[in-house]
């Protein structure tokens, strides 16, 4: 009966996984409506940027002072620096939370690749109501982990515009929205394997 | 001369080092803690004003769109009757502010002043090459004069700018110009930032804030 103990302790890794991706799962939840604020003070910047370029000074009451210009720029630019900077950080929270959830999966899979052939293909495929089968479980890992490489990977592209033109500095807000509902079924769909697995995480 | 009892309680890096300030000395602490102090009233008031500022602009887009429609529809007069008074109040309330900011630069500017009479005071005292004294760590009186000069220069620059805006920002129909205005009024183009560290320099070299 060497296939009992394996299968266990593959359904134990499994079950520590879940665990382990809830959390994180929170986390990135959170950081992303973090970067909301700072996404509108950059697109708000963006359009004052805009407006400083296209305003000529010397035909407005501003003509006598020297400089205005630059020096609003410069103001402007500094505290657009700022608002990146958070946004950056954020973007390297989500990065740690995508590696973390790698690391989870692929300890796992590990796990699952050197026992195999003690448990055998039927006890993997094997499910009852409580207990997905382990198959199905590894499957659903490795969804969490392609969105997840997906979506920092696109946040990351986003980000990456500002340092081109304005007009898409300004967009952010929106593309970035946009951005989340087009992942929004793959949101739900992690947030539904949490929930499938919670019979399972539970049992021991 | 000098009472004794403060330095024992006074710990070693503590300014003073002497055991009570001058004349001289106390003065130019009080400047220093005058200045924290006001500056920290100026940026109250220019986020104040800027939220004044910027419903202006709000209101002022809201009553042009109402003013392009009127061949549609028969404008409602009470409606641009309140939008006027409320105008006129959002403008006083603005102009209010300004003025109080305007008395916060006249205070700096007399702070300014008094370092400039220390260091005249002291040229008096120790003419040619004396060496004059040095009333904390290392700057001598005149560093204090230059340094408030330079800041005071910034806040009469922005002053200026501001006094500029609030001519024309209820006037202006250019969107553009108009944001402009506030981003100048959020932001204050001429206060560098440096300012932050003169002050703290001041603040530090006084004994205000401590190592």
């Amino acid at each position: 009966m060497s296939e009992k103990p394996a299968f266990v302790s593959v359904q134990q890794s499994l079950r520590k996984s879940f665990d382990a991706i809830e959390p994180l799962h929170e986390e990135w939840n959170n950081t992303l409506l973090e970067c909301n604020p700072h996404l509108t003070s950059l697109s708000n910047l963006a359009e004052q940027l805009q407006a400083c370029q296209r305003v000529l000074f010397k035909k407005t009451p501003l003509s006598s002072f020297i400089n205005l210009q630059e020096h609003l720029r410069f103001k402007l630019q500094a505290a657009m620096e700022f608002n990146l900077e958070i946004l950056n950080q954020k973007l390297s929270t989500l990065q740690r939370i995508r590696d973390s959830v790698s690391q989870v999966v692929g300890s796992v899979l590990y796990m699952y690749e050197t026992s195999i052939e003690k448990i055998g293909l039927e006890a993997i495929l094997e499910r009852s109501s409580l207990c997905p089968s382990i198959a199905d479980m590894l499957e659903w890992l490795q969804d969490i982990e392609k969105h997840y490489r997906n979506q920092y990977l696109q946040r990351k592209l986003l980000l990456q515009v500002c340092g081109g033109h304005l007009s898409d500095i300004q967009a952010l807000p929106q593309s970035w929205a946009k951005q989340r509902d087009a992942a929004s079924s793959k949101q739900q769909h992690v947030e539904d394997i949490l929930l499938s697995v919670s019979f399972f995480r539970m049992s021991t | 001369m000098y009472a004794d009892t403060m330095e024992s309680k006074s710990p070693g890096y503590v300014t003073p080092k002497k055991p009570a300030l001058s004349a001289s000395a106390r003065k130019i602490k009080d400047n220093a803690a005058d200045w924290h102090n006001l500056m920290l009233k100026w940026e109250t008031y220019n986020n104040d004003s800027f939220t004044i500022a910027s419903k202006i602009v709000n209101l002022k887009i809201i009553t042009e769109s109402a003013d392009s429609m009127l061949d549609e529809t028969t404008p409602n007069k009470d409606n641009i009757t309140t939008d006027k008074v409320e105008l006129d109040r959002l403008c006083s309330e603005l102009l209010h502010i300004l003025e109080n900011m305007e008395k916060i630069w006249t205070k700096l500017e007399k702070i300014t002043v008094t370092f400039k009479g220390i260091c005249d005071l002291e040229a008096y005292q120790f003419p040619g090459d004396i060496s004059k004294p040095v009333h904390f760590h290392t700057w001598p009186t005149t560093l204090f004069y230059e340094t408030s000069k330079t800041m005071v220069d910034m806040y009469k620059k922005e002053m200026e700018l501001k006094r500029t805006i609030i001519g024309d920002l209820a006037h202006t129909s250019d969107q553009d110009l108009r944001m402009v205005y506030l981003s100048c009024w959020l932001y204050q183009p001429y206060i560098d930032n440096n300012i932050k560290v003169l002050l703290e320099s001041m603040l530090l070299e006084t004994g205000h804030r401590t190592f």
